[in-house]
């Protein structure tokens, strides 16, 4: 057995403790995806709002870019966009708080994903990326771009229905991205549940995407669903393949059936 | 790579056509796990057949009991005697019936193609618990019918019968592979079938609300709902190796079916 390719691709993993404001949210994205992570700056800079990170292009030459805006001390917009430069959190931006008195951020990125999570009483999260099909060819019929539904709107609000399955994502025969719905395979039963084995062991499965209405659209690269016991920030040590394993850290998005969602740090 | 272990165990097809006795198939059956079965079964009284005991000191047994010429009674047991369900099957007098049947050293499956009528089916077995421990809670079944030959719906590619703590019973236990009670995504975006384990859930022993994953079904699988029942698919189930199933007549859930192993 070999890795999954899903879980082949490069990842970073950052922490910066005690941001009290979000433009150091956009240097430090800077430097996790440009200076390090391959993608490039079409907009901006480090010190500079807005700032716009495109991802490296793919086999096919698809890539997604990700316009970060600081609003205000405390919060940062998000515009994702598809290579056609449709936006794939279809509203105006989402957006994303931390602390007055200053939040702990981490920062889990790579070339088809982004994931921004912040520390917060209700710990905050947003992120997006590009779905591996495989062994499907790429991009026939079309590629998956996903993003987060939260974790707020563009006037700031709590999105209440941010739980971590909720994406826009583009179904089967649409023309637009669609949002306010699971798209996350489940992988549960319908009785009250833990993602748990028998024995207690965590049952960790992939962040697959559907349309809702019976289309597998790919997996996120380095996600994972894990138990809802886990804690936020939690990290769970995963095997990957017979051989290999990699640490996985909870984030802050709303839970979903008993289930919470961990990126890959290590 | 290798096979996963749910798809690495025994498994034998039979299929007899004209068939108008339900005796019949307890005879077509019997003969299939006693004489054609590696290894084979056990019958340790009349109508009573014992699965293997595996690695694990693991077995269950199923007694048929024919009710009258069209009806076949199957009542479902674990290795400590706890009977896990009993479930019939109530063909037509109209016609004869295709019967086909479905083994192996964990899984048995019957399908009765009554032709002018549903397909009734009678299934048992246990579980693939790997990579954890095996434990207690392995035995699952169903059938078309309660005792009282009523079809009353509870069977499907959903539900099916295993022990909840200590308490037998029904329930939607089969992993959802789309967001909740919804269909399940088992097409690719080109329309390629995605082929998944038939997963199933239960409450563990001293646990009376949550249910936890107990494993896997032997040698089945979850396929999308267009394939017609009886229709054969060819899936890779290792790099370079491929096993053909055959769609059964399990009842469509969620725009999902199930197929069992045939060659």
């Amino acid at each position: 057995m070999s890795i999954p390719t899903y879980l082949s691709s490069t990842f970073r993993y950052k922490e910066t403790l005690a941001v009290v404001d979000v433009q150091t949210i956009i240097n430090d994205l800077y430097v996790e995806l440009v200076t390090n992570g391959g993608w490039t700056c079409t907009v901006g800079g480090s010190g500079q709002t807005p700032t716009t990170f495109k991802s490296p292009a793919r086999a096919d030459g698809l890539f997604l870019t990700i316009q970060c805006t600081r609003t205000s001390a405390t919060r940062i917009a998000y515009v994702v966009r598809d290579h056609n430069g449709m936006l794939v959190n279809n509203q105006t931006d989402t957006r994303q708080d931390i602390d007055v008195a200053g939040s702990t951020v981490h920062y889990f990125t790579g070339p088809f994903h982004f994931c921004v999570n912040t520390e917060r009483a209700t710990p905050e999260c947003f992120y997006c990326g590009l779905a591996d099909q495989t062994p499907e060819p790429i991009s026939i019929p079309r590629p998956t771009y996903f993003a987060s539904y939260g974790p707020r709107d563009t006037s700031g609000t709590w999105v209440v229905n941010g739980y971590w399955s909720y994406l826009y994502i583009m179904s089967m025969g649409a023309t637009s991205y669609v949002g306010n719905a699971s798209r996350a395979i489940l992988r549960a039963c319908t009785d009250s549940f833990l993602r748990k084995t028998m024995s207690g062991a965590l049952l960790c499965e992939p962040l697959e995407l559907t349309d809702g209405a019976g289309i597998f659209m790919g997996r996120a690269y380095q996600a994972m669903i894990v138990d809802s016991s886990l804690a936020f920030a939690a990290e769970a040590t995963i095997p990957l393949d017979d051989n290999n394993t990699g640490v996985f850290k909870v984030v802050g998005c709303i839970v979903t059936s008993n289930t919470k969602l961990a990126f890959r740090k290590a | 790579m290798s096979v996963p272990v749910f798809l690495n165990s025994s498994f034998y097809y039979f299929e007899r056509k004209g068939v108008s006795d339900v005796q019949t198939i307890m005879d077509d059956f019997e003969n299939q796990v006693l004489h054609v079965n590696v290894p084979a079964w056990s019958k340790p009284s009349a109508g009573l057949y014992k699965s293997p005991v595996d690695a694990n000191g693991r077995w269950y047994d199923v007694l048929f009991t024919r009710i009258t010429q069209q009806k076949l009674e199957m009542r479902l047991r674990d290795a400590t005697g706890v009977t896990v369900c009993t479930r019939r099957i109530n063909c037509p007098t109209a016609n004869s019936w295709n019967v086909h049947i479905f083994t192996g050293e964990h899984h048995m499956h019957i399908d009765v193609d009554a032709v002018s009528a549903v397909v009734e089916v009678l299934f048992a077995g246990m579980l693939d618990p790997t990579p954890d421990a095996a434990h207690n809670k392995y035995v699952y079944g169903n059938g078309s019918r309660s005792t009282a030959d009523y079809a009353d719906s509870s069977c499907d590619v959903a539900h099916s019968f295993m022990i909840d703590n200590a308490t037998p019973g029904y329930g939607f236990r089969t992993t959802s592979y789309g967001t909740g009670n919804y269909t399940y995504a088992l097409l690719s975006m080109n329309g390629s079938r995605i082929y998944r384990p038939v997963g199933l859930w239960c409450r563990p022993t001293g646990e009376n609300y949550t249910s936890r994953f107990a494993g896997r079904r032997y040698n089945s699988l979850l396929t999308e709902s267009t394939l017609a029942w009886g229709a054969k698919v060819t899936i890779p189930i290792d790099i370079g190796l491929s096993g053909l199933f055959r769609v059964t007549g399990v009842p469509t859930a969620y725009s999902a079916k199930i197929v069992i192993r045939i060659a």
